[in-house]
C-alpha cells in the first residue's frame, strides 16, 4: 500500500460528545473517502473518560452519526441510514438494558439532526423534505420551485422504545413556508433548546438553497409553534444556543455581514440588539457551548492553530481553556459535560486527523487522549511543517506553512508547490485534513517538494479586517500576499525559483486561474474547482449571494465581476494547466472548467479537463480520490522534468 | 372461484378475522421460539416475531425475557434468529441477514453494551451457530447459496436471488455448483473465520465435541436433500479438518451433542420423514472406541439435548401428547424428569434449553394460551417470565372454542390419540379431520394447534380432530415404524376409527364431514377421499398424489422409497398401490387442491396430476397454485386467501352457514 492508498483508507473523526456525567466519551468514525454509489458509513464509538480500550456502539455497517446523550446519560440517540442508505432516521440505543437500537421515525425524506430537551421527555428534530414521486406523465423540474424546505419537529421520546409498537408522537414545529438548517451539504446548522424546555432558537431562511441562506432569521419558536425573532445574521453556521440563564442567545455569525465572519455575539432572547464578544480580537471563533456559569467555550483559531478558549460575555479576556499542548494542532469539535468541567475533543495535527481527547477544563494536567485511529501514520514519512511568516506588499504581516520535503537537506533547493486554500475565508492549519485529495502537501513532500500554504488576507483566523481585506478587490491583494510568500520561501533558500508550481481547489482554483493569467513564473498548474469568470458564474452558481458581498450585485456592478475575472487576461496565459471538477457541483459549476479550458486551448496552451461524475464541489469517492491526486503528481513531475 | 378475491364477503370476513388476531399485536413480539437460556439460568434469550401489518412473514428478532419483561434487544434491518448466550453469559451471539437479505451472518451483542459487531462474511448463509465450551469459538453451519430447505423450513432453495446473472441463464442440476453444506469456526479473540470440515462432507448438522473437534451429521459426496434420509455420524477435527465416521445408524439422526470434555456423543435417532424433524431414541455414542449404548429415557422421544457437563445431560422430547424435560446422568443411566406437562413447547417438536444448575427454561403454550416464557428450576417449580398474552390473543383464544385430548381404538385394537377442538355446545358438528404431516410428527396440546386453519374452523362452527395415528411420533420407534412400508395402509383406518369414534359419541354430524392436512397430511386427504365416500369435502395442501412421479421429481426421493419400502421402478406394488391418482375412479368428494410453485418437497405437479385425475372422472375439483410459496402457505396475504378458500369449500359443501361466530 503506498501513501496514498494508506491515505484514503485513514479514519476520521467528526463528531465527539462527552456523557453528562463526564465519564464516558461518545465519538463517530468514518472514512475519508467513499465508495462508489453508496452512502458514506459511519461508527458510534464509545470509551471510558479514564481512558481504556474504545468499543464500537453501533455496528456501523452503515451511515451511524448525530449521537446525543440524554440529559440523565442513560439513553443515547442517534442517526443512521440503516435502513435505507442515503436517508437517515433517529434512533434510541438504551445504554440500562443493552441492546440495539430502536427507530423512532419515519420521514420520507430523513432526519438531519436531533437535540434532546432538557428534560430528556422530547426531541426535537431537523426534518428534510421529502423528495416528490418521480411522475410518468412529466418528468420535467421547475427551477427553485422543486426544492424541500426542511423543517423542526418535535418528538415525545418513548420510555421503554424496545417494547416495540407504533412509532412515537411526532409533530411539525416550524411554519411549513420556512426552511431550517441553512445549507444543508454544509452539514446542517444547528438549534437549540431554552433551559426551561419551552422553546428553541434555530434560524430561519427562504429555501436550503445556498444564495438563500444570507442573511437569514433568528428566531426562538415555542412549542406550540409561537415564532419570535431576533433579528438577522449572516453565517454559513449559526449555532444558535440559549444561555443558562434563558435570557440570552448566543450565535456564530459576522459581524454585520460577509466576509466579517466567524464572530461570538450574544441576543437577548425577548428581542434587542447584538453584542459584539470579544471585539476586534485577532482570531476567529467556530463551535461553541456555554458552560454552566455563563461563561463560553469555543473553538479558537489563531493563525494556523485552533484550541479552545473561554470568551467571558460580560467582557474579560479571552482565556485558554485546557493545559495548551506541546505540539501545534488543531481542535475541530469538543462537547462538555454537564457541570462544566470536563471537556472532550477532537485534535488533529500535522501527522494526525485527529483524536479523541478529554481533559478537565482550567487544570494544568495535559489532555488524555483516548483514541488511536490511525497508528499506521506512525510509519509513515511526513514532511517537517514549519510556520512562515513574511511581508507583503503593502507591510502587511502574513504567515503561512511550509511543508519541507522528506529528506531535506538545509542549503539544498527543492521545487515548490504553492497550494491555495478555498473560501476564500478559509484557512490552512496544522492538520492532516479530511479529504486527502484537497490536500497535497505530504504527498507531494515525499516525492521531493517543499510546498507553500499561505494564509493570505481573506483567510479566517486573524479577526474580522484580515478577512475583510479582500472586499471589492479579491484576487488581487491577496495575489500578491501569495506571490509575496513564495518569495519568501526563494529567499529562505528552500524553493527553486526555477522550478515553481501552483494549484488550490475552490477559491483556491480561482486563485490558480487569477495567477496563471498574471504571471509566468510557475512551470505547471492544478485549477481545482475554481471560478474562471465571475458574471457567468453569479448567474450560474448556487451561491450568488456570498460573493455579492465581495463584488457588489453583478447586474449592478458587472465591471467589477468582470474586471476581477481570470477568464479577461487568459491570453497572458503560458502555463500548463490541469483542470478538475465535480461533474455535479452546483457551488462553482463546471462550465467555469470549460470557459478555462476552451480558454487556453484556443491559446495554444497545454491543458486538460478531467470531470469526475457524481461528485459535487468535494470529491469524495476513493477511486476519484485516488486518481485526482495521481494526476496532480503526474502533472507537476511531467512539467518539472520537462525542462 | 375467481383468481382475485380480496373484493368478496368471503375473503373480507376472513380478513378481519386475521386483523382481530394479529392487529393489536402489531410492533410487539408475538412468536417465540429457539430459547437459549444464560448460564446463570436467569435470562432467556428467544428468536421472537413482529408483524407489523397483514404481509409477509413479519421479522424476527433477538429477545431477551429476565423476569422484567421481555426486551427485543436487536434491531434489524432483515431478520435475527438463533440467539445462542456465551459460556459466561457475557456475549449474545446470533445470525442475522441485515447485511445482505436472505443471507445470514454471525453477529455479537458483547457485554450488554451496544450494538452487534458483525463477524466476517462466510461463503453462504449461517444456519445455526453454538459456542464451543471453553467460549474461544463459535460454530457455524453454513449452507452454500441455492442450497435446498428441508420441507420443514418451507422448502425452495436459500436464495432465490435473480441477481446471480441474466434472466436467462439455465438452472443446472446434477452440476458442478450444487450448494454444500460445511461446518466453520469464528475465533472469538481474532475475530476470524474458516472453514473446518473438509470438502465432499456434507455437513446437515454439527455440535461441539470438547473445545477441538466437533461431531456433524453429514453425507459423503453428495449434497443433495435425499442423501440426509442415510447421513452418519462424523467427528471432525477443527485445527486439521480430519474427518472419522463414528457412527452408522439404522434410521436417521439428529440433534447430535458432544460432551464438553470431548468424550461422548448424544445423538438421537430416529425414523424420520424430514430433516429438522426428529423425535426419537437416545443414543450414547464413545467417539474413542464406537461403541454405542442406547439411553433409557422413560418413554420420551427425544428432541433436543443439551449437555451441562460431562456427566449430565438435559434432553427435552415428546411422550403421548405431552411435553417432558429432564437430565439424563450418564454415570447412572438414570433420567431425573424436570418437568411433564400436556402443554406444549417449540414449533414442529418439544424444545428446551438448559443452564449448568439444571434449569430449564421453554416456551410453554396451550391451544387457548399463547406461549410464555417459563423457567423449570432444578426441582420442578415454575416461573413464568413472561407470557405473550396480547388483546389479539385473547381475542383469539376467546373464539377458538376448547381443545381437549381424545383417543379411540383402532380395528387391529391399537389404541389412537388425538386432540379435538371443538366449538362450545353439545354437537353435532360439522367436522374437519386435520392430518399431520411427516408422516412421522405429533400433534400437541399447542396454542391455535399451530396452524391458522383449526381457530378459523372452531370460530365458524366447526369442530376440528387432529389425529396421531400410528407413524407418529410420541409412542417410541415401534409405534413410528408402524407406518414404514405402510403408508396409507393401517394409519388410513387409524384416523377412519377415530372419526367413527366421534360420529358414535355424537359429536360429528357424518353427513358433514371434511379432510384437510399438508405435506403428508395432503397425501392423506387425497388417499382418505379415495377409500371413504363420506368426505362431503376435501383440501389437500401440498399433498403427494402419485408417489411414481413424487420419486422422481421432488427433492427428497429418498424418502418415498425408505417409508414405501418398495421399488419405484418396478410395475405394480405400493408405488402403485398407494398413490391417490390411481384410484380417482373411486372418488365423489369435491376436493380443491393447494400447493406452492417453490414447493420442492412435494413438487405443485403432485397436485396438478390429482385435480387432472378427478377432472378425468367428473368430480368437482379446483387447483390453487401460490406462485411465492414453497412447501405450505406461509405468507400474508396468502395465508387470508388459502384460509378464505377452504373456509369456503367447507362451508359450502358441508352446508355451514357463513357468517359464523367471528
Amino acid at each position: 500500500m503506498n501513501d496514498i492508498e494508506a491515505a484514503l483508507a485513514a479514519t476520521v473523526v467528526a463528531d465527539v460528545q462527552v456523557s453528562p456525567d463526564g465519564e464516558r466519551v461518545l465519538y463517530v468514525t468514518s472514512s475519508v473517502a467513499t465508495e462508489k454509489d453508496t452512502p458514506p458509513a459511519g461508527t458510534l464509538g464509545l470509551v471510558d473518560a479514564a481512558g481504556g480500550t474504545p468499543r464500537r456502539l453501533t455496528s456501523g455497517s452503515a451511515g451511524d452519526r448525530w449521537p446525543r446523550w440524554s440529559p440523565d446519560g442513560r439513553r443515547v440517540a442517534f442517526l443512521s441510514d440503516r435502513e435505507k442508505r442515503g436517508s437517515a432516521q433517529a434512533y434510541l440505543l438504551d445504554l440500562r438494558h443493552g441492546g440495539e437500537a430502536v427507530r423512532l421515525t419515519g420521514h420520507d425524506g430523513g432526519v438531519l439532526a436531533l437535540e434532546w430537551s432538557p428534560d430528556g421527555a422530547r426531541l426535537a428534530l431537523l426534518v428534510a423534505a421529502a423528495g416528490d414521486e418521480p411522475r410518468e406523465d412529466h418528468d420535467e423540474t421547475v427551477a427553485g420551485e422543486d426544492v424541500g424546505k426542511a423543517s423542526l419537529w418535535l418528538l415525545t421520546v418513548p420510555d421503554d422504545a424496545a417494547a416495540g409498537g407504533a412509532l412515537p408522537d411526532q409533530h411539525r414545529l416550524s411554519p411549513a413556508d420556512r426552511h431550517v438548517g441553512g445549507i444543508l451539504d454544509y452539514g446542517p446548522a444547528t438549534f437549540g433548546w431554552a433551559p426551561s424546555g419551552d422553546a428553541l432558537v434555530a434560524t430561519f431562511t427562504a429555501s436550503p438553497v445556498f444564495t438563500d441562506q444570507l442573511p437569514a432569521e433568528l428566531v426562538t419558536i415555542d412549542l406550540q409553534g409561537g415564532v419570535r425573532g431576533l433579528g438577522t445574521v449572516e453565517t454559513f453556521s449559526a449555532m444558535p444556543r440559549f444561555g443558562p440563564d434563558g435570557a440570552t442567545v448566543a450565535v456564530n455569525a459576522a459581524d454585520g455581514a460577509l466576509p466579517a465572519l466567524f464572530t461570538l455575539q450574544t441576543v437577548p432572547a425577548g428581542g434587542g440588539s447584538a453584542q459584539l464578544l470579544a471585539p476586534g480580537h485577532p482570531g476567529s471563533f467556530f463551535g461553541f457551548s456555554w458552560l454552566p456559569g455563563g461563561e463560553i467555550l469555543a473553538i479558537l483559531q489563531e493563525g494556523q492553530q485552533q484550541r479552545l478558549a473561554v470568551v467571558d460575555p460580560a467582557g474579560g479576556p479571552v482565556r485558554d481553556a485546557i493545559a495548551p499542548f506541546d505540539r501545534p494542532g488543531c481542535v475541530t469539535a469538543f462537547s462538555v459535560s454537564a457541570d462544566g468541567r470536563r471537556v472532550a475533543f477532537v485534535r488533529a495535527d500535522d501527522t494526525s486527523y485527529g483524536e479523541v481527547y478529554v481533559a478537565d477544563l482550567g487544570s494544568d494536567t495535559p489532555a488524555r487522549r483516548l483514541t488511536d485511529l490511525n497508528p499506521w501514520t506512525r510509519e509513515q514519512d511526513y514532511g517537517e511543517v514549519r510556520e512562515l511568516s513574511w511581508t507583503s506588499f503593502d507591510g502587511l504581516e502574513l504567515q503561512g506553512l511550509l511543508v519541507l520535503p522528506v529528506g531535506y537537506q538545509k542549503g539544498r533547493r527543492y521545487p515548490l508547490l504553492l497550494q491555495i486554500h478555498g473560501g476564500p475565508m478559509g484557512a490552512w492549519l496544522h492538520e492532516l485534513r479530511r479529504y486527502p485529495c484537497l490536500d497535497w502537501s505530504q504527498f507531494l513532500a515525499r516525492r521531493g517538494y517543499a510546498v507553500l500554504l499561505p494564509n493570505p488576507r481573506g483567510s479566517s483566523g486573524r479577526g474580522t479586517a484580515f478577512l475583510s481585506g479582500i472586499a471589492g478587490n479579491y484576487g488581487e491583494p491577496d495575489f500578491e500576499d501569495l506571490m509575496s510568500g513564495v518569495d519568501a520561501a526563494v529567499d529562505l533558500g528552500v524553493a527553486d525559483p526555477e522550478r515553481l508550481v501552483v494549484g488550490g481547489w475552490s477559491g483556491g482554483g480561482y486563485l490558480t486561474n487569477w495567477t496563471i493569467t498574471h504571471t509566468d513564473r510557475f512551470k505547471a498548474a492544478v485549477s481545482g474547482a475554481g471560478i474562471a469568470n465571475w458574471v457567468s458564474f453569479q448567474g450560474t452558481a448556487d451561491c450568488r449571494s456570498a460573493f455579492d458581498r465581495y463584488f457588489g450585485v453583478v447586474d449592478e456592478d458587472p465591471e467589477t465581476h468582470w474586471l476581477h475575472s481570470p477568464i479577461r487576461y487568459v491570453k497572458a496565459a503560458t502555463t500548463p494547466t490541469l483542470i478538475l471538477y465535480g461533474e455535479q457541483d452546483a457551488r462553482v459549476p463546471p462550465s467555469q472548467g470549460h470557459e478555462l479550458h476552451q480558454g487556453l486551448r484556443a491559446r495554444g496552451v497545454e491543458t486538460r479537463l478531467v470531470l469526475y461524475p457524481r461528485e459535487a464541489h468535494a470529491v469524495v469517492e476513493r477511486d476519484h480520490q485516488a486518481d485526482l491526486l495521481y494526476r496532480v503528481i503526474d502533472w507537476f513531475d511531467t512539467h518539472l522534468s520537462g525542462q | 372461484m375467481d383468481r382475485d378475491i380480496r373484493d368478496s364477503d368471503a375473503y373480507r370476513g376472513v380478513e378481519d378475522f386475521y386483523r382481530r388476531w394479529l392487529e393489536p399485536g402489531f410492533g410487539r413480539v408475538t412468536g417465540v421460539a429457539d430459547p437459549s437460556l444464560r448460564p446463570d439460568g436467569r435470562a432467556v434469550a428467544v428468536t421472537g416475531t413482529i408483524l407489523e401489518k397483514l404481509e409477509g412473514l413479519g421479522s424476527t428478532r433477538i429477545a431477551v425475557a429476565d423476569g422484567d419483561g421481555l426486551r427485543v434487544l436487536t434491531g434489524g434491518p432483515g431478520n435475527d434468529r438463533c440467539p445462542r448466550w456465551s459460556p459466561d453469559g457475557s456475549t449474545l451471539a446470533f445470525l442475522s441477514d441485515r447485511a445482505d437479505e436472505g443471507v445470514f451472518g454471525l453477529y455479537l451483542l458483547r457485554d450488554g453494551l451496544g450494538e452487534a459487531i458483525a463477524a466476517p462474511r462466510v461463503d453462504g448463509t449461517v444456519e445455526y451457530c453454538a459456542w464451543s465450551p471453553d467460549g474461544e469459538r463459535i460454530l457455524l453451519g453454513v449452507a452454500g447459496l441455492g442450497a435446498d430447505l428441508a420441507g420443514g423450513q418451507g422448502s425452495g432453495t436459500n436464495s432465490g436471488r435473480s441477481d446471480d446473472g441474466p434472466g436467462w441463464l439455465p438452472a443446472v442440476e446434477g452440476g458442478e455448483e450444487s450448494a454444500w453444506r460445511s461446518a466453520w469456526v469464528y475465533d472469538v479473540a481474532a475475530g476470524t473465520v474458516r472453514r473446518v470440515s473438509p470438502d465432499g462432507l456434507n455437513v446437515w448438522e454439527a455440535a461441539w465435541l470438547g473445545p477441538d473437534r466437533v461431531v456433524a451429521v453429514a453425507s459423503e459426496g453428495d449434497p443433495g436433500e435425499g442423501a440426509w434420509y442415510t447421513a452418519a455420524l462424523v467427528a471432525v477435527d477443527v485445527t486439521s479438518g480430519g474427518a472419522e465416521a463414528v457412527y452408522k445408524p439404522q434410521s436417521q439422526l439428529g440433534w447430535p451433542a458432544g460432551s464438553p470434555g470431548g468424550r461422548r456423543i448424544a445423538v438421537v435417532e430416529a425414523l424420520s420423514s424430514d430433516r429438522w424433524i426428529v423425535a426419537g431414541d437416545l443414543r450414547l455414542v464413545d467417539p474413542a472406541s464406537g461403541v454405542v449404548v442406547a439411553a433409557d429415557t422413560g418413554g420420551v422421544d427425544v428432541t433436543g439435548l443439551q449437555w451441562l457437563d460431562d456427566r449430565r445431560l438435559g434432553y427435552v422430547g415428546v411422550r403421548g401428547l405431552d411435553t417432558v424435560a429432564g437430565v439424563y446422568d450418564v454415570s447412572t443411566g438414570t433420567c431425573a424428569e424436570l418437568l411433564a406437562t400436556d402443554a406444549s413447547s417449540g414449533a414442529r417438536y418439544p424444545d428446551a434449553a438448559f443452564a449448568p444448575d439444571g434449569t430449564a427454561a421453554l416456551l410453554l403454550e396451550r391451544y387457548d394460551r399463547p406461549p410464555a416464557v417459563t423457567l423449570v428450576a432444578p426441582g420442578g417449580a415454575t416461573t413464568e417470565l413472561v407470557a405473550l398474552t396480547d388483546p389479539g390473543a385473547r381475542w383469539l383464544a376467546s373464539v377458538a372454542g376448547t381443545a381437549a385430548p381424545v383417543s379411540w381404538t383402532a380395528p387391529d385394537g391399537l389404541r389412537i390419540e388425538g386432540v379435538l377442538c371443538r366449538p362450545a355446545g353439545d354437537g353435532p358438528f360439522p367436522l374437519v379431520v386435520l392430518v399431520h404431516g411427516g408422516p412421522v410428527s405429533a400433534y400437541r396440546n399447542r396454542w391455535r394447534m399451530g396452524h391458522d386453519y383449526t381457530p378459523l374452523l372452531v370460530s365458524r362452527g366447526f369442530a376440528v380432530l387432529h389425529p396421531n395415528p400410528r407413524g407418529s411420533s410420541g409412542r417410541g420407534q415401534e409405534f413410528a415404524g408402524a407406518v414404514y412400508g405402510d403408508m396409507g395402509g393401517a394409519d388410513t383406518h387409524d384416523i377412519l376409527s377415530g372419526i367413527d369414534d366421534l360420529v358414535a359419541r355424537g359429536i360429528a354430524d357424518p353427513a358433514r364431514l371434511g379432510v384437510t392436512g399438508g405435506s403428508y397430511g395432503g397425501f392423506m386427504s387425497c388417499w382418505l377421499v379415495t377409500q371413504d365416500r363420506r368426505f362431503a369435502a376435501a383440501v389437500p395442501v401440498a399433498p403427494v398424489t402419485d408417489w411414481y412421479s413424487q420419486h422422481l421429481t421432488s427433492n427428497i426421493g429418498h424418502f418415498d422409497a425408505l417409508f414405501l419400502d418398495d421399488d419405484p421402478y418396478a410395475a405394480g406394488g405400493r408405488y402403485h398401490g398407494r398413490s391417490p391418482v390411481m384410484h380417482a375412479r373411486a372418488v365423489r368428494t369435491p376436493t380443491l387442491l393447494v400447493a406452492g410453485a417453490r414447493d420442492r418437497c412435494t413438487p405443485p405437479t403432485q397436485a396438478a396430476e390429482f385435480h387432472t385425475a378427478l377432472r378425468d372422472h367428473g368430480v368437482e375439483t379446483e387447483l390453487v397454485v401460490y406462485p411465492e410459496e414453497g412447501h405450505g402457505v406461509r405468507r400474508l396475504p396468502a395465508r387470508i386467501d388459502v384460509a378464505t378458500r377452504m373456509l369456503g369449500w367447507f362451508e359450502r359443501h358441508l352446508s355451514v352457514q357463513s357468517g359464523g361466530t367471528a
